[in-house]
């Protein structure tokens, strides 16, 4: 990042997956003060030493509040919150449990929930910041093996539709970035393009440069989102046979 | 309703008011054993009361354990479930201004959470023995995110995508599953609602609609014809234009 962004501070929050580690140094070595939050984050030193506050906590309500609070007394105005996404998690018909399907709801929507309540009534306060969540291509469109993630996906995409508008009044941005699920080879099986995934420091550096031109939808790779995109905007009967006819031929 | 139905044992949840209860009594009237679910055990009850063929199952959604006792006590008392529709919801206008997040996660609790507890107690069996159909009440408000429905929007968002990745699956082995997106319809639960409701139909129609999609086998059910078709344009359309579009309907939703 050579030339100055908009920011001044930053809050990485759930900062467990590589991306937000790579979005929390790509922002700290640009001269942000970041702060990282997060619960079990690995390699913190390295975090530190580029410049950044990490704020560990338990997993507990009243422990992320607590955290928010530290983070927000740390940062003072909060100019850009980025809410990053837990880890995937695989599950089906067959697999379908109803405590995992609610536990990855609350670890991916209602976390994110809890984190706007703490930064957005301040931006709206004082008419600027950017808030930006990570969800997910999944969300687009629900693919087998998906009932645990792909939902709470399409919450956060849906999410921050129902608040762009309202936010943009207040002159505050909000951004969903949706990434294809790059942890999960069935998820890339399933899809009809194959595509090497982008690399957690690449796809750092396409959020913050997108990120800065304010775009609303940040999405990537190119061609899963061309892929996702045009079955979202298929009748339903056109996409289920065309699963259906993918999901056959990987057996 | 003719009794050409093709369920004999139906489970409903949120059927105390609005959508669900309408559901229950015409399924009822249709010959259908009906369970009805909700928290107010005497509203349940007097439903029962002037109603054959309706069984109060008086349950909290949010209830885990309870979910599951409840299905076993239906199954057992009124024969295996051949139709789930899962209506539980709240509704409570919210925008950026006013935003708390307490009331969101409850909206999320009842919403999404009334649906995954109830279906992963009926899923099993239903894949089973091969037979049953699956309906969750989503909303038009699932195929884009709208001004004033920050808390709802992403519930049923959340359902529409549920239902699209559980499809397959159950397809193979031979359960059925709908989304069920309405617009707005007369019911206890729009009352608060200080902007003007467009096409809104009554329950009943609502509901017949909804069980004549349902005995087709659809996967999606959307009406009235006008306010499912202009979502599902808003869906497809360019998130640009679909923020300058909504930004001259915000107006009307704003109090």
């Amino acid at each position: 990042m050579s030339t100055k962004l908009a920011w001044t501070t930053a809050w990485i929050a759930g900062a467990g997956t590589d991306l937000s580690r790579e979005l929390a140094l790509q922002l700290a070595r640009a001269g942000v003060k970041v702060a990282v939050s997060g619960t079990a984050l690995e390699d913190a030193a390295s975090l530190e030493n580029a410049g950044a506050k990490v704020f560990s906590h338990g997993a507990d309500d009243a422990a992320v509040a607590l955290n928010a609070a530290a983070v927000i007394a740390h940062l003072g105005a909060v100019d850009l919150a980025v809410f990053a996404a837990p880890p995937e998690h695989a599950m089906d018909a067959a697999s379908y449990s109803g405590v995992g399907a609610f536990k990855a709801m609350d670890a991916s929507y209602n976390d994110v929930l809890r984190g706007l309540g703490t930064v957005m009534p301040a931006m709206i306060k004082r008419g600027s910041g950017h808030i930006a969540l990570v969800a997910s291509m999944a969300g687009y469109r629900g693919f087998t093996g998906t009932a645990a993630d792909a939902p709470a996906k399409a919450a956060l995409i849906s999410l921050t539709e129902a608040l762009r508008n309202d936010l943009a009044r207040y002159g505050v941005t909000i951004s969903v970035i949706n990434p294809a699920p790059a942890e999960s080879k069935r998820w890339r099986d399933l899809q009809a393009v194959a595509e090497v995934p982008i690399s957690p420091a690449d796809a750092a550096t396409l959020i913050i440069t997108q990120l800065r031109a304010r775009r609303y939808e940040v999405a990537f790779p190119a061609r899963s989102l061309l892929n996702m995109k045009l079955l979202r905007l298929m009748p339903n009967t056109l996409f289920f046979w065309l699963r259906r006819r993918r999901e056959s031929r990987l057996g | 309703m003719s009794s050409k139905l093709p369920w004999k044992t139906a489970w409903i949840t949120g059927a105390s008011s609005g959508i669900g209860r309408e559901l229950a009594l015409q399924l009822a009237q249709a010959g259908v054993k009906v369970a009805v679910s909700a928290r107010s055990a005497d509203k349940l009850l007097d439903f029962q009361n002037q109603q054959t063929n309706v069984h109060a199952f008086p349950l909290d959604v949010s209830d885990g354990d309870a979910v599951t006792k409840t299905v076993d006590a239906i199954n057992a008392q009124l024969g295996p479930i051949d139709l789930a529709i899962f209506c539980a919801a709240v509704w409570h206008p919210m925008g950026a201004a006013d935003f708390d997040a307490q009331t969101a996660i409850e909206t999320v609790n009842v919403n999404y959470g009334g649906v995954v507890r109830p279906l992963a107690a009926l899923m099993p069996a239903m894949m089973a023995r091969r037979s049953g159909h699956v309906a969750f009440v989503g909303s038009v408000a699932a195929l884009r995110g709208l001004p004033k429905s920050v808390t709802y929007s992403p519930t049923k968002a959340a359902l529409l995508s549920l239902a699209e990745t559980l499809k397959l699956d159950l397809e193979r082995a031979g359960v059925k599953i709908t989304i069920i997106n309405p617009g707005f319809v007369d019911t206890p639960m729009v009352s608060v609602n200080k902007f003007p409701m467009p096409f809104m139909v009554t329950a009943p129609d609502a509901a017949s609609r909804m069980i004549a999609g349902l005995a087709r086998g659809r996967f999606e059910i959307g009406f009235p014809f006008a306010t499912f078709k202009m979502m599902k344009l808003f869906r497809k359309m360019p998130n640009q234009l679909y923020f300058l579009m909504t930004r001259f309907m915000q107006p009307l939703g704003s109090d």
